[in-house]
């Protein structure tokens, strides 16, 4: 049987605590080994504490952000030197042109890293990022690569990093959820609950949805966490009765943990109504935060207000965050529209960095920024020739493509991996999505092959019998 | 053998290379040198960081040695010494197949002294290497090591002092052995909630229980002792419930936990599975007929197929509706079908269903050997493929759509003359149906084609035709406006009618995807290919990478043992069904049995009842085991019996904990309760939990089977190419308050009607479990103070007892009557008067509610109304641990 309880003492001791992170941590570390949750030391010294993970569903292009492909540009046209892999049909893209970037890419920070025009403010933090220009993935759908960049399988039902990650090591906040996704997208191709689900890990493992309405202004809401229509006061009041009925049950029969437990859950969940959405609402911070994200501007607005609250329960001591950014999947009208989709993050990306490192929490942050797979360097045309150039995109390209890590134990300013000149398939410094995640585990602490959980007799892992850690990357 | 194997190489290496000095293993010098000086560097800079043996021993390739090179990994030999082209190791060096080493490509210079190298032979010198012994020996265990795969021991219940149940004669034994004795018998509302519970899922209604006392009492005048009297009503009230519909309901879902059932079929798209509930009701009914479990197996796994009653008869009776919709166990699952790589996606299906069976009937971790043999069971890889060849001999997708997307295969049902009545009604009804969306359709369009004819019209005209020359600058602005006017007003109507065409057209295209579906009586089920096959051993379960042909076949360690005749022809798979069932296979009914004391007792008397295996636990009372699995079969397979004979036990019957104190100190000693001195007290499962509400409340709506996937609502299905469910798919009023075990249940995006369900740990339909994680998250307490669902419940709940109980201490009676079984002491219906007063008295300066927002902060003080009050009231009971919990 298992029992989420943690012991009555520490939750004692919550309660006359409140909601402090430091107070919280030392709590958490004495309570009982019964607690699943409870922190858990790592296996090695950890570089990070935590993981934000900036996931920009459907394939950003890399040969218009960070992987700067002058040959590419300056074959604009001409028919692609390679041979396409036909293991996977694509339509339109049988004429295989070379397709050259509308951006300009300028060096950036004493590192002089090439970023292209459109990501100027994550360019002015580069020397905090280490590019891996060298992914690769094994798909090239969305559904299978999302789920691969989430959970290490493409098609079976497995755990997701962040489950994996609170199973690991546990969270130092016991009054708020451990692993947050916002925003996440649960549906669609791209989209599934899986995404931060804990399949065979106990479901205390799996992610909180917290839904962040892109009204400017508007605040994060967690699912039934709060009964708008009956006052907390009152709801205390009932909880008191409650607490009282089952008190007179347990005191019928004999100790049980099972029966304790769900008597504090109780009051764990009235707390995290209590203080939770105090810690969802934005409008507390200065509006010079406010700008960093982008916050009020328009385009970087909704985004702005993810990565901030990512910031928030960072603080607050939640272990793994996830920030979701959707529509990047540019088929058609690439020119156009990933202007706007850069845009929307960029400001928020560089203001989330700064903004932890003025707050000394970069050190101990893991901030990952990738997609699901890159696109391709040759032209996708949609209408086979009946529409102009500008209604042009990228296929999908699961070869190569580019992730981004900032903070806690990751060397900034580092360019690590290339692609060939084309951009089509990473040559150099590969980073498979195993070898990503074996990397963000051990910057936590953890060794991937040693992080394993017996399920129907075998041992799992996130990385299943894959996964080298990019150790060219760590500081 | 392998250095004779080894030494043959050589041999061959020297019959082409000049023969100078040799060293041990015969290499000549110069090959030896060239091995040191371009070789051995390399391996060691580039490869034995991760083949190197012990933990770095990727892909099962150890290259510090010379016999660890030579043997290979995983993938198999990784060199052919003198045939550099056919060598994986070059191939993977060129990044041809594998990509190694797997950070960067090595320098052409350097591949081509590998080729070289092994041109020569690939002399090696290296006769010790880091880990050269493989790893621990003692596994994988031998067959006869294995505590499961041991024929059942022949054995009779011990004697005990006193005349108790052969179960509890076992249990007894082993107590009386360790000095613990058990606790008292459970009081009778405790066991009547608890057969309840356990049998059907549902808690006893208010009138239940008092008729259940009634007849405890009613017997009272017999004369009859007070345990005879409650042991006779006992008795009566297992076999009404055993014989109820609700068993079946109940029972039904700890199968379907081990076959992955969902109503829906793919992971990244919700592509419906619109038959799949015939097998759902199939598992219902099989639980509520009490088909012995043998049948059971065979026409899950063999249903489809005529199977003749000897070799000589050629063909058996043809298959009946039952049996072909019963393979659904087969053919149901998490299947990618918009995968594009079709023969991994069919080996990913044939996994599945090696892996199903081997793990529901079994007890065995099969997909374990699919990489390699098993690494502590006595599974071959042989093993494993012998058995996918059953499955790679079976049809479970069947044809494309568009010709990308793979389908499950349809296979129509046999249908009576009643059927066959139905079936025109739902001919005809689809035929209504569509004519009328065609007509509507029609209508609409021709409307719009009207009205454009009109605008067209309208616009062409000039606007001062009819006016005299003399008015026409007058009013020349007039009818101008009243043109422009009209014409937006046209134009209005004309979109509307082509939305509405639009909208019918939408509503034909998913009509005529469902046709087959609304018109035919379907299954989704497996049969047999025109010609059986025999599987590849795919290396490392990659099914591009071939391994010999392996022959179709059983694992060959276990019982019965020995090669089975495929003689009858077809896949094999009634042969396997054969050999499941067969009584001397030493798994099939210890599993089952297992698993039906797990649903029971909490726990199985093997714990991991889904691994039988050596990394699964031993029984914790294995004669007991045997016993209960030889009676089960002696009994015709019956599950019935066996879980009538198991509650009527008193070790099942006892309680929870002894009042009297007789075995305090037990725990410390026995903490996990494997000698069973107690019950074990559970929470609810997610079903049972929502049902209960339902059913406490008045709501439970009874409605048994039928299909209940959503598809028809408008706007929920989308047939573009696959046919999908829309992710935003609306759930219907009319299932609201169904059982839960007839929701649709989505493998994506369930239906927030059923958070419940997720909440309080339904296991994910992508996988096959025989026994669910119990959690207890803050989350869960979120959703039973705030969730709609409950508090629907608790208000329905309220209304009912204001109407029939106008005195509030008799209210508060008959609350806690119907939700705990018993009416309230004196202290709880003070203090339930005393919460419900609270609520409706204005708190006036209350000023605990400190961080309340907005609105909220000013109601605070506001009395809530009467029904609110009493609605809290039950609430609080529905979410209170006597409630939710199984005593």
């Amino acid at each position: 049987m298992f029992s989420a309880s943690p012991s009555r003492r520490s939750l004692l001791q919550a309660m006359a605590c409140g909601f402090g992170y430091t107070a919280l941590s030392a709590l958490a570390a004495e309570s009982s080994s019964e607690n699943p949750l409870a922190l858990r030391p790592p296996h090695h010294a950890a570089r990070a504490n935590r993981i934000i993970f900036l996931f920009m569903q459907g394939g950003p292009s890399p040969m218009e952000s960070f992987d700067y492909k002058p040959q590419l540009n300056a074959d604009h046209g001409k028919p692609a030197p390679f041979e396409r892999d036909g293991k996977f049909e694509q339509p339109g893209v049988a004429t295989m042109k070379l397709f050259g970037s509308s951006w300009k890419f300028d060096r950036h920070g004493e590192s002089g890293t090439w970023v292209s025009q459109l990501f100027p403010h994550i360019g002015g933090t580069i020397d905090e990022i280490a590019v891996l220009n060298g992914m690769h993935t094994d798909s090239l759908a969305h559904a299978p690569a999302c789920m691969q960049i989430h959970t290490g399988a493409t098609n079976l039902v497995r755990p997701s990093a962040g489950a994996w990650t609170l199973y690991g090591l546990g969270t130092a906040n016991q009054n708020l959820p451990g692993f947050i996704t916002i925003n996440p997208s649960i549906s669609g191709d791209g989209g599934s609950p899986q995404h931060f689900g804990s399949a065979f890990l106990p479901s205390i493992y799996q992610g909180t949805a917290v839904r962040l309405p892109s009204t400017p202004g508007a605040n994060a809401d967690i699912r039934y966490l709060r009964d708008k229509a009956f006052p907390l006061s009152r709801q205390r009041q009932q909880l008191d009765f409650l607490r009282r009925s089952n008190r007179r049950h347990i005191d019928a029969t004999a100790e049980d943990a099972q029966l304790e437990g769900m008597i504090e859950s109780f009051e764990l969940a009235f707390r995290m109504q209590s203080e939770a959405p105090e810690l969802l609402k934005l409008d507390g911070e200065t509006a010079a935060t406010q700008k960093l994200y982008g916050i009020g501007e328009g385009d970087t607005d909704a985004f702005g207000r993810q990565c901030l609250l990512a910031r928030r329960l960072a603080e607050s001591g939640v272990r793994f965050i996830q920030v979701n950014s959707g529509g990047w999947d540019h088929h058609s009208r690439i020119s156009s529209l990933l202007p706007k989709n850069a845009a929307s993050v960029d400001k928020p990306v560089a203001g989330l960095i700064r903004d932890l490192k003025a707050r000394g929490l970069l050190d101990e942050t893991l901030i990952v920024w990738t997609g699901e797979f890159g696109r391709t360097p040759y032209e996708q045309d949609l209408s086979n020739g009946a529409s102009a150039m500008e209604t042009y995109g990228r296929g999908h390209n699961p070869y190569g493509f580019t992730t981004l890590l900032a903070g806690g134990g990751v060397q900034g300013g580092l360019v690590h991996g290339a692609t060939d000149q084309y951009g089509y398939r990473a040559v150099q410094g590969k980073v498979h999505v195993h070898d990503l995640h074996a990397t963000m585990l051990h910057l936590l602490g953890l060794d991937h092959e040693r992080l394993t959980y017996r399920y129907g007799g075998r041992d799992f892992r996130l990385t299943d019998v894959h996964g080298n850690v990019v150790t060219d990357v760590l500081s | 053998m392998l250095k004779l194997i080894a030494s043959l190489f050589v041999l061959h290496a020297l019959l082409v290379l000049p023969v100078c000095g040799e060293d041990l293993a015969g290499n000549s010098e110069e090959d030896v040198d060239f091995f040191e000086a371009r070789i051995r560097p390399v391996l060691i800079e580039h490869c034995q960081e991760c083949h190197s043996g012990g933990k770095n021993q990727k892909g099962g390739l150890n290259l510090s040695f010379r016999d660890g090179l030579r043997r290979g990994g995983d993938s198999g030999a990784v060199i052919v010494p003198g045939k550099a082209n056919e060598s994986l190791l070059i191939q993977a060096l060129k990044y041809e197949s594998l990509e190694m080493p797997p950070k960067e490509k090595l320098p052409d210079r350097v591949i081509a002294d590998f080729e070289k190298w092994i041109q020569m032979g690939a002399p090696d010198p290296r006769t010790t290497g880091a880990g050269a012994s493989p790893g621990d020996s003692s596994f994988p265990l031998k067959a006869s090591q294995l505590w499961s795969l041991q024929p059942l021991k022949v054995v009779e219940p011990p004697e005990v002092s006193e005349a108790y149940t052969p179960i509890d004669r076992f249990v007894r034994a082993r107590l009386l052995s360790e000095k613990i004795p058990p606790s008292e018998p459970a009081e009778p509302r405790v066991l009547l909630r608890r057969l309840y519970l356990d049998l059907t899922g549902l808690p006893p209604t208010r009138s239940q229980f008092a008729a259940f006392e009634a007849s405890i009492n009613a017997a009272d005048s017999s004369g009859e002792e007070r345990t005879t009297r409650i042991a006779k009503a006992v008795g009566k009230v297992v076999d009404e419930l055993l014989q109820s519909p609700e068993f079946g309901e109940r029972w039904a879902r700890h199968w379907l936990d081990l076959t992955a059932y969902a109503d829906t079929i793919g992971v990244g798209r919700t592509i419906p599975a619109l038959e799949a509930w015939r097998y759902r009701d199939y598992v219902i009914s099989s639980f509520n007929s009490d088909k012995p479990f043998d049948e059971f197996i065979r026409q899950q796994i063999a249903g489809d197929i005529q199977i003749p009653s000897a070799p000589s008869v050629p063909k058996g009776p043809p298959p009946t509706a039952e049996g072909i919709i019963a393979t659904g166990f087969l053919a149901i699952g998490p299947w990618e079908l918009v995968g594009g790589d079709k023969p991994q996606l069919r080996m990913d299906v044939v996994d599945r269903q090696v892996n199903r069976v081997g793990k529901a009937f079994l007890g065995l971790t099969l997909e374990c050997a699919r990489c390699h043999a098993h690494k502590f069971d006595p599974i071959s890889h042989e093993d494993y493929y012998a058995l996918a060849g059953i499955f790679r001999s079976t049809v479970t997708l069947n044809g494309r759509i568009n010709g990308v997307f793979s389908a499950i295969n349809q296979s129509a049902l046999p249908e009576t003359s009643e059927d066959l009545l139905a079936r025109a009604e739902r001919v005809g009804r689809f035929q209504q149906e569509w004519d009328d969306e065609t007509r509507e359709r029609d209508k609409a369009s021709a409307e719009a084609a009207d009205l454009t004819q009109q605008i067209d019209l309208l616009k062409k005209k000039p606007a001062d035709e009819d006016s005299s020359a003399t008015a026409k600058e007058a009013a020349a602005s007039e009818p101008k406006k009243l043109k422009t006017e009209k014409l937006k007003e046209l134009t209005m109507q004309r979109d509307a009618a082509k939305a509405r065409a639009a909208q019918h057209s939408g509503r034909l295209s998913a009509l005529d995807y469902l046709r087959r579906h609304r018109t035919e009586s379907l299954a989704l089920a497996v049969m047999d290919t025109p010609e059986p096959e025999d599987s590849h051993i795919n290396i490392r379960g990659n099914a591009h990478q071939l391994g010999p042909l392996v022959p179709r076949g059983f694992p060959s360690e276990i019982a019965p043992r020995g090669k089975p005749a495929f003689t009858r022809g077809g896949s094999g798979r009634v042969q396997l069904t054969e050999w499941i069932a067969d009584e001397r296979n030493p798994l099939t009914a210890r599993v089952w049995v297992n698993r039906v004391w797990n649903h029971l007792f909490g726990f199985g008397l093997v714990r991991s009842v889904d691994n039988f295996g050596a990394r699964g636990e031993k029984p914790d009372h294995p004669e007991l085991l045997d016993f209960l699995a030889a009676e089960f079969m002696k009994d015709g397979w019956s599950t019935r019996n066996l879980i009538r004979r198991i509650v009527l036990s008193r070790t099942w019957q006892q309680a929870s904990f002894s009042r009297a104190g007789v075995n305090a100190g037990a725990n410390e000693r026995d903490p996990g309760n494997r000698l069973l001195w107690r019950a074990n007290r559970r929470r609810l499962e997610a079903e049972a939990i929502r049902d209960a509400m339902l059913n406490v409340s008045g709501q439970l709506d009874t409605k048994r089977g039928g299909p209940t996937l959503p598809v028809d609502v408008p706007g929920n299905f989308n047939p573009g190419s696959t046919g999908s469910l829309s992710d935003a798919s609306r759930f219907p009023e009319d299932l609201k308050n169904r059982r839960s075990i007839y929701l649709p249940q989505k493998r994506k995006s369930p239906f927030d009607e059923m958070d419940l369900l997720g909440a309080f740990d339904l296991p994910d339909p992508g996988q096959e479990s025989g026994r669910r994680a119990v959690t207890t998250v803050p989350t869960q307490a979120l959703f039973l103070l705030n969730s709609p669902f409950v508090q629907d419940c608790a208000t329905a709940m309220a209304k009912r007892f204001l109407e029939t109980d106008t005195e509030p201490r008799e209210r508060v009676s008959s609350i806690y009557r119907s939700v705990y079984g018993r009416p309230p002491s004196d202290t709880e219906a003070n203090d339930a008067l005393q919460f419900t007063s609270e609520l409706r008295t204005s708190a006036g300066k209350n000023s605990a509610d400190n961080t309340a927002t907005d609105k909220t902060k000013s109601d605070n003080s506001a009395a809530v109304s009467e029904q609110q009050a009493w609605a809290r009231l039950c609430q609080s009971l529905l979410i209170s641990n006597e409630f939710l919990f199984r005593d």
